[in-house]
């Protein structure tokens, strides 16, 4: 039997694109990962098992999703939200802590996830379903659950000010990113989307989700790790049309033999800028370009590049718009207005998203950038300080604040540094008595492994100006272990 | 007759703490006497590096990584040193 090729309409919300696209796909295959594959009228069904499930359980949203990658994952996504459980959908390296301070700031009660990684103090209230569990934790904070009004799920961004912080977005939202990305890739039932992102990045969420589902084709979820040898494994075995990783892989795939194009049509990477031999190798080995997506957790996906424009992140997507805030010729600040833009912030804290909205809409990102005379966007730096480590933002402060509470520990600086090998985060420790392994325990206890500083440089006394502030300019004098302190830097 | 698994395991430790060096481009040195549980995770590698480290272990002894491998492998140099041992030998 052939399957239409018409995505189905972007209009509804989420439980309407799931039937219309169980309805029109039935037996297609919808979602695989390592174990099982779902077809698109199971899909469907078990996104309405799931979602009994949930309701059941009897918890007030929100709550804590914290998905893995597998096909089941996805269900638990589309079902907490089709249930009305408002999902709030984390990052599963975070640590125990961190997942406490976002239930703390907003108010969510109940974690779901696999059963195997359920965080320390949650205790289970229902059976499991298909290896996931739902738990509440045993204490309450006490903090009142965020305003929910018109809010279908959150997801979060690293933060300025210390912390991540939970975006609210309605379905309407969501369904409008999917169908702007499905457009620009031009998605079909003729594609099957390898994703190595995880289903809580940004990434992942706006190319691999919605996305393909609306329009007929396979998402396939990689359970291993993103190195060559296990993404050689599965792209023989999947022959994928599409690729959607992050800059590492893409950059060790091109140092290694087993690359191989197959039906590869479509390579999409974060906007972490890939570095130019990266490119160049890419392309030299599969004739293709890699598509740097440009999205931020606050707007949803903004432009496309289908890799033919190398150092660019492309064009606005259907219904999106990208203005400099001075003459778009010339690097300015990035100000997006998208229908796919959150619409609050859920922990309470200021500022207020509005308050990063101008009057006509534009969400003023902390992107520099410029538009060359085709519309084509080209970012070229930062203004504020969040650090991007491989596609990944970090902001400084959190890290800080970890490293603060290390005993000895007077003061730090946290800061991305550029060496040739790809930015990183480097701290710099003034205490006495502090040790590089106290400060790593610090982090790992209070941080994802993907925010543990790489350049840790710990000194009696940090360089400071004439005001007393630590001169964030000199401290490159001292980044070179001392020669007294033969392994300060190291872990000796 | 073939080297006993612990001499052997001890240069494979030694080369896998200079992976660790060059991975991190000279920011993690670790301690040659700690080779135990955890001692790769009290290194404080991100998730960048550790995947770098993955995929320079594969380069440098020839194996590939199965994608089910323990944390206990990934976490200390012994473990990590055995676990290539056998991987080396399977792909031999």
């Amino acid at each position: 039997m052939g399957a239409p090729a018409d995505p189905v309409p972007a209009v509804g919300g989420i439980a309407e694109l799931l039937a219309a696209a169980a309805r029109t796909w039935a037996g297609r295959p919808a979602v695989s990962d390592h174990r099982v594959t779902v077809p698109y009228d199971e899909l469907w069904s078990q996104v309405r098992e799931c979602a009994d499930w949930i309701r059941g359980a009897g918890l007030p949203a929100p709550l804590i999703l914290v998905p893995s990658n597998t096909a089941h994952d996805v269900v638990a996504i589309f079902a907490a939200i089709v249930a009305g459980a408002c999902p709030l959908i984390a990052d599963r390296t975070w640590t125990a802590t961190e997942l406490d301070h976002v239930r703390r700031s907003t108010g969510a009660g109940a974690v779901l996830g696999r059963a195997e990684v359920q965080p320390p103090g949650v205790t289970p209230v229902v059976p499991t379903w298909r290896g996931l569990a739902i738990g509440s934790w045993d204490d309450d904070p006490g903090r009142p659950a965020a305003d929910l009004d018109g809010i279908a799920f959150g997801r979060f961004s690293s933060g300025t000010t210390g912390g991540s912080r939970c975006l609210g977005f309605t379905q309407t939202a969501a369904v409008a990113a999917a169908a702007a990305w499905r457009s620009a890739a031009r998605l079909s039932v003729q594609d099957t989307v390898l994703c190595l992102a995880t289903l809580n990045n940004g990434l992942a969420f706006n190319t691999s989700l919605l996305a393909v589902l609306g329009a007929g084709a396979r998402l396939v979820l990689h359970a291993g790790r993103p190195i060559p040898s296990s993404i050689a494994r599965v792209v023989r075995t999947v022959r994928p049309t599409v690729l959607v990783a992050f800059p590492f892989a893409f950059d060790a795939l091109t140092k290694d033999d087993r690359l191989e194009r197959g039906a590869l049509r479509l390579a999409v990477s974060s906007a972490a800028a890939l570095p130019e031999p990266t490119q160049l190798r890419w392309t030299e080995r599969t004739g293709l370009g890699i598509c740097d997506y440009y999205g931020l957790v606050e707007t949803g996906p903004v432009t496309f590049n289908d890799g033919s424009v190398p150092g660019s992140v492309g064009y606005p997507l259907p219904g999106s718009e990208v203005v400099i805030d001075a003459d778009p010729t010339r690097p300015g600040r990035v100000l997006v207005r998208t229908p796919s833009m959150a619409a609050r912030y859920l922990d309470g804290r200021p500022p207020a998203l509005a308050d990063s909205v101008t009057t006509e809409g534009f969400y003023r990102t902390g992107d520099l950038g410029f538009i060359d005379r085709h519309g084509h966007l080209t970012l070229s730096g930062r203004v504020g300080t969040v650090v991007n480590v491989a596609g990944r933002k970090i902001d400084p402060a959190e890290v800080s604040a970890v490293i603060r509470s290390v005993p000895g520990v007077r003061d730090v600086l946290v800061r991305g540094e550029r060496p040739p090998t790809g930015e990183i985060l480097a701290a710099y420790v003034e205490g006495s008595g502090v040790t590089r392994e106290a400060v790593v325990r610090a982090c790992r206890l209070g941080l994802a492994d993907y925010k543990l500083p790489q350049r840790i440089v710990i000194r009696p006394v940090l360089p400071r100006s004439a005001s007393g502030k630590v001169a964030a300019a000199r401290l490159a004098e001292i980044s070179e272990p001392a020669p007294s302190e033969p392994a300060t830097r190291g872990a000796r | 007759m073939n080297p006993q698994p612990r001499a052997v395991d001890a240069e494979i430790i030694d080369e896998l703490q200079q992976l660790v060096v060059e991975v991190s481009a000279g920011e993690v040195v670790p301690n040659p006497a700690d080779t135990g549980p955890d001692s790769i995770r009290r290194l404080g590698l991100n998730s960048v590096t550790t995947l770098s480290f993955m995929v320079a272990v594969e380069d440098s002894f020839g194996i590939e990584w199965d994608d089910d491998v323990s944390s206990e492998v990934l976490a200390g140099f012994a473990a990590m040193a055995a676990y290539v041992r056998t991987q080396s030998r399977a792909t031999v």
